[in-house]
Formats: structure tokens, sequence, C-alpha cells
């Protein structure tokens, strides 16, 4: 069992960290716990937990900003924005078991809502990161603009620990509009779903979601929220039902967007066996990897959010499923975008299977200049 | 090696007109020179600086390079409808170029030709009729192909030009008659090129103008414009051609002087600057500009007493650089098209871009005014236009040679020409 | 830990770096003689360098075998778009070889379907537009400078514009991109889908001003055109009336477009220049414009102004036709270069702070300018907080005045570090604001961002002299004022 730190400050956590790489002991992060399932699963000596690192430090709600401690766990963040009618516009999964801050942001961890309100890399405008030499560095600032030095935000977005921990960020927030709703039409063809999500993403409409799900009796799912005036709103449930009628489909109303959407967004934590692959797609390339997954596999449940290109394939048949996930992989990457396998229960699966990275050279040297003794988050990312 | 600082006469380029370049950079994608050739040598930023650059003893002025870049320049002024900053370059630029020709001294050929042409070709209408009917005629002989031959390749570029249809130098009567009821009298300028080779072309403004009620007097006390001169750098006869028409046109009781040549037009508006070193006739100058208007500009101000006929036809307009650059008018011309019925009036891309006519620029730099035609006449093919609509001799030249060694039969009209046509066809 | 680099200069330089250059790349691509460096030593900002060379590239291969050359010899490498910086971030400093990318300046793909161009980094910013228009389609990030600044160097400085406000600067619209190292390496990253494997070395490089290396094929997001449009200018009699009705709009919960400020002294220069309407008598003027689908933009805008009439607006004035808003805009965007009307010189900053701060530091910005005797005008993002004062001065008076200017500069910028804000929100540090980034930054933080520095460019080759603060340029008080 590894040993347990929980650093109740910054200081405290690279204290924690120098001692860690003066030992050359490597180190897991945790925050919620609630993404284990990333990467391949290996021991390490020290399990880093983010957890006494919590609460809000600064909110103006005039300036549309807020800074926190990186162990606050985000639905707290939510209810707490809530109050001043504000919210964060990320709707990550795994919120409900306790995903934090931190963790959103190590792992790039995103909802449906990117196409529209942006994703971390989008949203957050500083962070404080603590590192294996003990130092802590700031990077970004806490204003919605800001381009002195270098965006260093982005290099710890979805760098998974592996460069240093995270432990406090600002975040650019929204006022809660004042009319969300939703709606869904369902069609036969992939490319039926895809065609209508696709009509939508070139409207200046700017849905809060546009997901199509692969059902379970093997239909296509469109399903769209759309939040703001009610004017908009209302247009952006006109234009699917238009969509819809135009390939011969009905649309019917949701009541509770975030019911509909709630379980689309879980379809990782809903998946116990087989394995789910995540691949990010060039828009126009995802029909083609919906139909790939269903020759691999043709139980395979797929949720993708359409208008960003991100689809989650829940391969179920548990015989073929290594080759089914090595071909989605190369499917993903001959289709100009990448994959990786988020979540499996199988052995021998290797979750980011082929070839490294372009600029893997760089990754290298800028792990080896952050983390010179390699102890932060051993296996977790593409560069092993 | 020791530096002349700055220049070398008064007419140079003015600090404080260069003063106001901040060398912002807005200027770079409208010059057609630094499209082209992508240097800042050859853009209005790079020229600006090279004259500061003589200004603050870093360049002389009678160097190679600050010449040839003087020189590349088409003085299409598309710069200053970019500069927020409201730097005069057209000013600039001619003054840089009068600077070039007093610090250098040019081999005797080039002496010789440039007097050839500035005093004894341009300013004497008879010659220039006889030189365009020679050229005409030369054209129909296979001169063309001699002149190449003998390896004197810019003559034969410049015969290139020349127009297909026969020019007539029909000398126009004095004075049209307004028809109708009289709204005005204006005093038409004829021009040197104009009257030489499309003397219909100011016959056709006379009566467009009559037909709209302004009675229109042709006087003959008027000479070349002095346009090419100034362009060219030469101040001095630009000077005395100016006091010449101011003397010959200023007495005249008319509510304007009309001109359908942008080029004219541009330089006749620019007499005051012209002139502002001397105190006698500054003033003058001023005055005299103020009454300058183009065609198309006066006739949009009364507005048309009488609708033309239609025009079945699909035509895109190209903007004169001196027009609509040298006097800010694009609106006017597009405007009177659209008053022709049936006439379909199709966007041009690049239509703010000069042609590569550009005055002498044919001659002078017959390398880019060629490619800068050869964009010029595919923009107009893609357009899909059956007819070039502008508003410019030299324009009109120059893109109907490009269309012709591009092989497109479109043919280019002066947008007087096509109004009087519409009103020919009532 | 030091946060400062060791200053790089040129090996080879001088005519055997001409020849060397020539020899490799033949002459058309290279610039040598003394007139035509001369003309490379300036951008749109105040400080001006010579180069050695100036190169001009027709293609990556010719980049790559510059820079293997100058690996060799030791020879900085300075990209250049269009030269329309404001932080001289294309000026040779350190001498070394100017990259002009003037040749390199296509499209090389309109990905319709994907909602991606790929595009070299010469291509002017509305260009892109432009080609885009017809597909229904435009690139979002609009420097005010957009008709002639370039793709390479919009990405390089991570720029911004008026439309940002609500849809992201440049580094929210760049998907991939294709490096030449200072090693001369070819690098491909990141591609038209959202995310690829590893860390976001796309996100890292966006931005970083030359520094990391050299820019020369971009892939960009394309975004659908807003089926409508409203633009709405309002004059304030104050400037505190105009900065709080910025506020009351985003307290509103309305998120415009954009929002744009100017003052009395900027409009003045504007409308001698563009002629754009604004009202000669306003003490503040803003323009806010709402887009997307045409249901309840009409009423979004009605909202809009009943807060700027509580707000004492004086004169409310909305565009009807598309004729009439191009103009409102062309005396925004041709602002900063119609003081070329007042003044000589104008050195502009750049600082950014939280909105709610903007009435106290806009009071503060008008007594710098009151005891240092300079006119300073204002024209800015107000809705993302980001000032760009324009102090006004004469540079024939010498480098004394030069520096008073930069004096008064640094005043502004403290105050904006001092309410929590930027030295720089969108114009990129360059060589201007070097000294101050320990205003902003620890060294403890600049020193994370030299690891950067050192992985991508660990010759140092790549833009040395800007960004960081180096010992000789800046004088104790910016390295001791770190925080």
């Amino acid at each position: 069992m590894p040993r347990v730190e929980r650093p109740a400050t910054p200081e405290a956590c690279a204290d924690a960290l120098r001692a860690c790489a003066e030992d050359r002991r490597s180190v897991r992060v945790r925050g919620g716990g609630t993404k284990d399932h990333l990467g391949t699963r290996r021991e390490t000596d020290v399990m880093l937990e983010t957890a006494g690192l919590d609460g809000i430090i600064d909110h103006v709600p005039a300036d549309l900003t807020v800074t926190v401690r990186a162990g606050m766990s985000f639905a707290a963040l939510r209810d707490a924005l809530a109050k001043h009618g504000q919210f964060l516009p990320l709707d990550p999964p795994h919120v409900a078991r306790g995903a934090t801050v931190g963790g959103i942001i190590a792992t790039n961890s995103n909802g449906f809502g990117r196409y529209r309100y942006g994703s971390v890399r989008d949203l957050l405008l500083g962070v404080r990161v603590a590192l294996p030499d003990g130092t802590i560095a700031r990077a970004g600032g806490r204003v919605v603009k800001n381009v002195a030095g270098y965006d260093l935000n982005k290099l710890f977005i979805g760098s998974f620990g592996t460069l240093g921990v995270v432990v406090e960020a600002t975040f650019k927030i929204l006022p809660v509009p004042p009319v969300a709703k939703a709606a869904s039409a369902t069609f036969t063809t992939p490319g039926d779903a895809f065609g209508a999500a696709d009509a939508l993403v070139r409207t200046s409409l700017r849905p809060t979601a546009i997901v199509v799900e692969r059902t379970e009796d093997r239909r296509w799912r469109l399903a769209i929220a759309a939040a703001g005036e009610a004017a908009p709103v209302d247009r952006a449930m006109a234009e699917l039902g238009r969509l819809a009628a135009a390939r011969g489909a009905s649309t019917e109303a949701i009541g509770d967007p975030e019911a509909a959407l709630g379980p689309l967004r879980e379809i990782v934590d809903a998946a116990t066996g087989g394995a789910v692959v995540r691949a990010a797609l060039p828009l126009s390339a995802q029909t083609a990897f919906a139909e790939a997954a269903v020759r691999v596999d043709r139980g395979a449940r797929i949720v993708a959010d359409a208008a960003s290109g991100i689809a989650h394939v829940h391969l179920r048949d548990e015989a073929g499923v290594v080759a089914a996930a090595d071909g989605l992989l190369a499917k993903a990457r001959v289709l100009g975008g990448s994959a990786r396998v988020e979540r499996t229960a199988v052995a021998g699966l290797d979750p980011f299977g082929g070839p490294e990275p372009a600029g893997a050279f760089l990754m290298r040297r800028l792990k080896e200049a952050f983390d010179p003794n390699g102890i932060l988050e051993p296996a977790r990312s593409a560069l092993g | 090696m020791i530096r002349r600082r700055g220049f070398p006469n008064a007419d140079a380029p003015l600090p404080e007109l260069i003063s106001r370049c901040v060398h912002c950079g807005l200027c770079l994608p409208t010059c057609p020179t630094f499209a082209e050739l992508g240097v800042e040598m050859d853009s209005p930023r790079g020229r600006i600086r090279l004259m500061k650059n003589v200004w603050d003893g870093r360049l002389d002025a009678d160097s190679a390079a600050f010449a040839d870049h003087m020189a590349k320049c088409l003085d299409c002024r598309a710069c200053e409808t970019a500069c927020p900053s409201g730097v005069s370059f057209g000013k600039l630029m001619e003054a840089a170029r009068s600077q070039v020709l007093a610090a250098r001294r040019p081999n005797l050929a080039e002496a010789l030709l440039r007097r050839a042409a500035f005093r004894g070709l341009i300013t004497s209408p008879a010659r220039l009729a006889l030189f365009a009917r020679f050229g005409y005629l030369s054209k129909r002989l296979g001169a063309r192909t001699i002149l190449r031959a003998i390896g004197m390749k810019r003559l034969a570029e410049l015969l290139d030009l020349v127009p297909e249809k026969a020019p007539t130098s029909a000398a126009l009567p004095a004075r049209f008659a307004a028809i109708g009821t009289k709204r005005g009298t204006v005093a038409l300028f004829t021009g040197c090129v104009m009257r030489a080779a499309f003397a219909d072309t100011n016959a056709a403004t006379a009566r467009v103008l009559a037909r709209n009620g302004i009675e229109v007097l042709v006087p003959a006390t008027q000479t070349c414009c002095g346009a090419l001169h100034a362009h060219a750098g030469e101040r001095g006869g630009a000077r005395e051609l100016a006091k010449r028409n101011i003397s010959g046109l200023e007495p005249l009781a008319v509510d304007a002087f009309i001109v359908n040549a942008a080029g004219c037009g541009a330089n006749l508006k620019e007499y005051g600057w012209l002139l502002k070193d001397d105190q006698e006739w500054a003033e003058r100058g001023e005055r005299f500009s103020a009454r300058v208007k183009d065609a198309s500009e006066y006739l949009a101000a009364v507005g048309l007493a009488e609708r033309p006929g239609p025009v079945r036809a699909t035509a895109a307009y190209d903007d004169p650089c001196h027009l609509i650059h040298g006097q800010k008018i694009s609106a006017q011309p597009r405007a009177l098209l659209a008053a022709i019925p049936e006439l379909r009036l199709v966007p041009l891309a690049e239509a703010d871009w000069c042609c590569g006519s550009a005055g002498t620029y044919n001659v002078t730099q017959p390398e880019l005014a060629a490619r800068l035609g050869h964009r010029k006449a595919q923009h107009i093919v893609r357009s899909g236009a059956e007819m070039v609509v502008t508003a410019n001799p030299g324009c009109q030249m120059q893109i109907e040679a490009a269309l012709r060694r591009e092989g497109a039969r479109v043919p280019v009209v002066h947008l007087m020409d096509l109004l009087d046509r519409a009103y020919a066809s009532r | 830990m030091t946060a400062a680099p060791p200053i790089v200069r040129a090996g080879l330089r001088g005519a055997a770096l001409a020849s060397g250059l020539r020899d490799l790349l033949g002459s058309e691509k290279v610039l040598w003689a003394r007139e035509d460096l001369l003309l490379y030593e300036y951008d749109g900002a105040v400080d001006i360098a010579t180069p050695d060379a100036v190169v001009l590239p027709n293609e990556t291969a010719d980049v790559a075998k510059l820079a293997r050359f100058c690996a060799e010899h030791a020879v900085p490498l300075v990209p250049r778009g269009a030269g329309t910086g404001l932080s001289g971030g294309a000026i040779p400093v350190e001498g070394g070889v100017v990259i002009s990318f003037a040749r390199m300046s296509r499209i090389l793909e309109l990905d319709v379907a994907n909602l991606r161009a790929v595009v070299q980094p010469g291509l002017v910013n509305l260009h892109l537009s432009t080609a885009a228009a017809p597909h229904g389609l435009y690139f979002v990030p609009d420097p005010s400078s957009q008709k002639a600044c370039t793709l390479g160097g919009n990405v390089a400085e991570n720029s911004g514009g008026p439309h940002t406000l609500a849809y992201g600067v440049t580094t929210n619209h760049v998907t991939g991109l294709e490096l030449v190292l200072s090693d001369g390496s070819i690098v491909r990253l990141g591609g038209k889908a959202l995310e690829y494997d590893g860390y976001d070395l796309v996100g890292t490089f966006v931005g970083s001003e030359g520094t990391l290396g050299i820019i020369t094929e971009i892939t960009v997001k394309l975004t659908p055109l807003p089926e409508d449009k409203r633009t709405l200018m309002a004059a304030f009699p104050t400037m505190d009336d105009a900065s709080n009705t910025v506020s009351a709009i985003i307290g509103a919960g309305i998120v415009p477009s954009a929002m744009e400020m100017m003052d009395q002294l900027s409009t003045q220069a504007v409308e001698a220049s563009v002629g754009a309407g604004y009202p000669l008598d306003a003490g503040g003027i803003l323009l806010v414009e709402v887009d997307g689908v045409r249901d309840g933009l009409d009423d979004l805008l009605e909202r809009i102004e009943v807060i700027c009439r509580a707000a004492h607006a004086q004169e409310l004035r909305v565009a009807t036709t598309a004729l009439e808003r191009d103009k409102l805009w062309a005396g925004r965007k041709g602002a900063f270069a119609a003081m070329g009307r007042l003044a000589s010189d104008y050195y502009v900053q750049d600082g950014v702070i939280p909105r709610t701060k903007l009435p106290q530091v806009l009071r503060h910005v008008i007594d710098v300018g009151e005891r240092y005797g300079l006119r300073i005008a204002n024209v800015f993002h107000a809705g993302d907080g980001n000032l760009h004062p324009l102090i006004m001065f004469d540079g024939s008076k010498g480098p004394a005045e030069v520096e008073r200017v930069k004096e008064a500069g640094r005043e502004i910028l403290e105050m904006c570090i001092q309410v929590g804000g930027s030295i720089t929100g969108e114009h990129g540090v360059g060589m201007e604001k070097t000294c101050y980034m320990p205003l902003q930054y620890s060294p403890v933080d600049m020193a994370v961002m030299h690891r950067v520095k050192d992985a991508f460019d660990p010759l140092g080759l790549a833009n040395p002299g800007k960004i960081f603060p180096t010992p000789g340029r800046c004088k104790e008080f910016s390295l001791n004022a770190a925080r």
C-alpha cells in the first residue's frame, strides 16, 4: 500500500514533492479518486491527496472570475457559484462522485458544453503548480486576457500530473442563462444523426450540447440542449425539428436537460466491463468512426459530442475487445484524430497503443526538465 | 564614404508629411508592388522609410536603390485610402521622384527620351494624336513584331497598349447646349491622351451632360494637366502647365470644370499643393482645384434628369486608382451604372487595385506592369462580366491590352461612353 | 535559481553571413544590402535594430535549411510577418537573420467540412476570413490590424481583438502547427481534431513570440458567421459613466461579442481620420456589438440601451446597415494609427485589469499623463479590461524623451499589476516589456518558463532578447521588484 500524504497547504504539497524527489519515491496524485481508470495502473510509493487544499480563495462576481484551491470538489464550487447566479461553464463527468478542480485540469476533463463555452484550456486563466523541486510556480493570471510570458496553463492541462501538482486555479465564469431546454430526435443511420448535428454546428445557434448516442436498440439518437435567452433557445429547438423532419425523424422535448444528458456524460463510469475507447476526431470523420465502431463490435454503445468530435465507444463484447480496441485506435489515427483506451477491465490492453505522439522528443525534454527523477505519475500518460 | 545629408532641393518630401507615418503597416496589403515583390522596400511604409533615411543621412538621394524603389511605385495611392494616419503618400512620392531627377544625372538616351516624351509628345495633342494613329497603323502593319525582333521591347510593349479601335480626333464643338430644362453650365477638360486617342469619349461625356440639362463649354484655352509630369517628378513642367490651365480656365463663369480622366482629375485637384510655395499662384491654384469635378462625381451630385435606356449586359466596374484613391470617388460611378436599366453589375475582386497602367509605368516598369495587368485580367475573366467599365484612358488601354494577352474577348468601356450608349438606346 | 538567460549575440555576421546565405538559398531569397536591411529594423512599435540579413523563404524546407545553417554559425533567427507588432517582437535586437514570411502567404487548405483552414504563416488575417466567407465561415480573432497582420504573427503573439470578448483569442482557435526548431528540425503538432496525445504543445507554443521556434504552417478553426448583428454606439459625458456601463452590462448577464471604449482624445483623432460619426463632445464612447441568431437580438439590444441610458448616455446610435456598422468599426480599428494626426510618435500600453477596476485605473492614467505632461489617449477592449493607453510624444526630441515616455508607461503597468492584472493582454512582451516581466512573475515563475524555452530552443537562437528580462538591459529596479 502506498503511503498517503495529504498536504494542507500548497507549500506543504511542494515540500512533500521535494522529499519524494530526493528519495526517488514515485507519486500518484489523487483528488476525488474518480479517474483511477486512466492510464496504466501501477502501484506508487506515495499517494498524494489534494483533499486538504480546499475552498474558494477569491470570487469577484462582477469580474466573472473565481480562484480556488485545486482540491475543491467541482460540485462544491458549482453550488457556491450558483448562490451568485453564476457558473463555471464546464460539465465534466464524475462530478457526482467527487471530481475535483485539480483533477479536471490535470486530465483535461470536459463535457458537452465545450462547443458553446470552451474547454478547460479555454476557461482556465491561471494556475499555481507545486513542482518536484519544491518550488511553486504561477502561470497565467487572474484576468481574462494575459499574454505575458509563456502560456504554461496549457502545458499543465491534460498533463496527468506528470509535470507537477496543480494547487490553485483561476477560471473565467459566466452568469447562469435564464432559460435552458433540450430535445432529441432518433435516426436509423449514423449518417443522418451526425448530418443533422453538423447542420446545427454550422448555424450561429451555439447549442450547449449536441450529442449523438447509439441506443440499446441500435438506433442513433441526437440530443441537443440550448441555454440563453428564450427566443434563441426556442429557435434551436425548432431548428432540430426541421432537421429531423427533413430526415424522416420526429423530435421529442426533454423535460430536464440534465436528466437526459447526465447518463450520456457518465458512459465511462457505467462501463464496468469491456473497454471504453475515447477518440478526438475531425468533425467530418465522426460518421466513419461510428460505423467502424459498429463493425468491430455490433453491440457497441457510442456517445459522441458531435459538435466537438469527441466520441466514446463502449466495446462490450469482451471476447474480441483487445482486437476491437486496437482497431478503433488505429482507425481514429487514420481519420486524422487521436484516441486512447479510457477504461478497461481487460488485461493486456495498452491504453495508448500505437506510435508515440508527434513531438514526443520535446515532451520528454519537458518531463526531464520538470521532473528529472521521474517520480510523478509513472505510466499514466502517452509518454509512458 | 561621406554621405550628403538630405535632399537636393526644395521640392523634397516634407519631414512633417513623413512623420505622420507611424509605421503601423496597414498599407502593406493594399500595395500591388508589395503583393508582387514581397519586400518592404517596395511597400508604401518602406518607401516612406527610404525617404526618411535620406533625411537622416543614412541613404543618398542619388543612390540607385532610392531611384529604383521610387520608380517601382505605381503612385496608385491605394495606401492613402488604407492609411488611418492620413499620410499624403501621393505628395510624398511625387516629391521624392523630383529629387531623384534632381540628384541623378540620367544618361543621355534616357534624358532625350524623357525630353521627347514630356516636352514634345504629351503636351501636344496634335503630336500625340499622330503618335496614336501611328501606333494604330503600325500595329496593323505588324510593327510590333519588327520592333521586338530588333530588341526594342519597350516600344513594342507600348504599342501593345494602343486600343483596337481606330482613334478618332474629330474636333469637338465649342459648346453643347443643354437639352430640356437647363440646370447648370460646365467646362469640359478634354485632356491630352483623351483628346488624342479617346475623342469619342469626350463627345460622349458632353452629350451625357447635355442630356441631363447641363450646358457644356469646350474651351480652347486649356492644355495638358501635367499629371504625367508630376508623377514622374517633373515638377517644373507640371507647374508651367498648371499655370497655363489656371489662367485659361479660371475666368470662365461655369459651375465646374468637368474631367473624365481620373488621372487628370486627381492632378487638377492638387494644383493648390503643386503651387503651394508660389505666393502669386498658391491661392489661385486652391480655388481652381476646388472647382474641378470628375464627370461621375458631378452627375451623381446633380442627379440624372433623365433615365438612361436599357443596356442588356453583365458588367464589372474597375476603379481607376486616381478616382477611388486619388479623389475618393467610388460610390458615384457605381450609382450611375445602377441607374442603367437591365445592366447587371457583378463584383470584381481587387476592383480597387491598380491595373499596372499608372501613368508611364508601362514604359518604365514593363515587367511589373504586365504582371499586374495579368492579375487584373484574371479577376475580370473570373467575374463573368461581359464588359468592364472604367473611367480613365490609361486604365482602359492597359486593361484592354491585358485582356487581349489573356485571349479574353471582354470589351473595356469608359463609363461616359456606356451612359452615352444607354441614352442613345432610348 | 536565476531567471536571467545569457545574452545571445550573432556569431557569423556581415558579408560572410550574407554570402553563406546566398550560397545556401540563392540570392533571390536573401537581402543583404545595407539600404535594404534598414527597412527591416522597425515594426509597428518604437524600438529598432538592424538585422544582419533578411531571408524570404518560399517553403518550409527553406526555413529548415536556414535554421540548420544558423545553428551551425550561432546566428539568431527572428521571424517577421507584416511587421505590425506593437512590442518589438520582430526586431532583431541581437542581430541575426530576420525571416520575412511575405512569400509564404497562401491558404493551403480550406477544409469546410471540418471547419478548419491550413495556412502559411504569412497569410494576412483578413484574407482568411474573406476566403472563408462564401462558405458562411470566418476566422474569429480580429486584431485591429487585421487588414495587414499575418496569422504567423497572430499565433506568435496570441493576438486578440475586439471580438474576442465572447469568442476567445488566437489560442482558442489554433489546433495544429508545423514548426521549424532552431536546430533545423521540423515538427508537426496537433492537427484538425481538438486533442492529441501527450502535452498540449500547440497551446504552449501559441503566444511564445518566436522564442521557441519558427511557425511554418498553422491549422485554425473556422467559425460560422453570425446570422445577424446589432452594433450600438453609446456616448457618455464621462469615462466613469462609460466604465460603469461596461460592468452593468456584464452584471446583467449579457456577454456582448464586443465592447470597446474610447475617450475624447481618441474620438477626435478618429473623426479627423475616418469620420466614423462619433460625437466629438462626449467624454467617452462605447461600441457594443451583440450577434448570433436573429431571434431575440433586438430585445437584447434594447436591454443594453436601457442600461446605457441609466448610466447617463447622452446619445445612442444603432447601425442599421452593414455600411454604418463598418463605419463605426473602421473608427475603432484605425484608432491607433489615427494618432499619427495628433503626434509624430506614440507608445501604446497593453495592460489588463479586472473590469471592476476600470474607473480607478483610468483615473490613474489621467494622473500619470498630467504629471509627465504627456497627452494620453485611451482606446481599448473594455469588456476584457484590456487597456490601451496611447502615450503621445515627439521622438525627434531624442532618447531622453523616449525614456520619459517609457517611465510613464511603466507607472501605468505597475498600477495594472497592483490591481491584480497583467502587463500585456494581446501585444506581447517582445523586447519592449522584458524589464516589466518581474512586476508580474517571480524568478521561480520565469525559471519555469525558461525550462520550456530550453526544451524547445537549447541553443538560444530563437528570437533572443524577447520576453525574458536580461540584466544588461533592465535596470536594477525590475529584477528586484520581483514579487
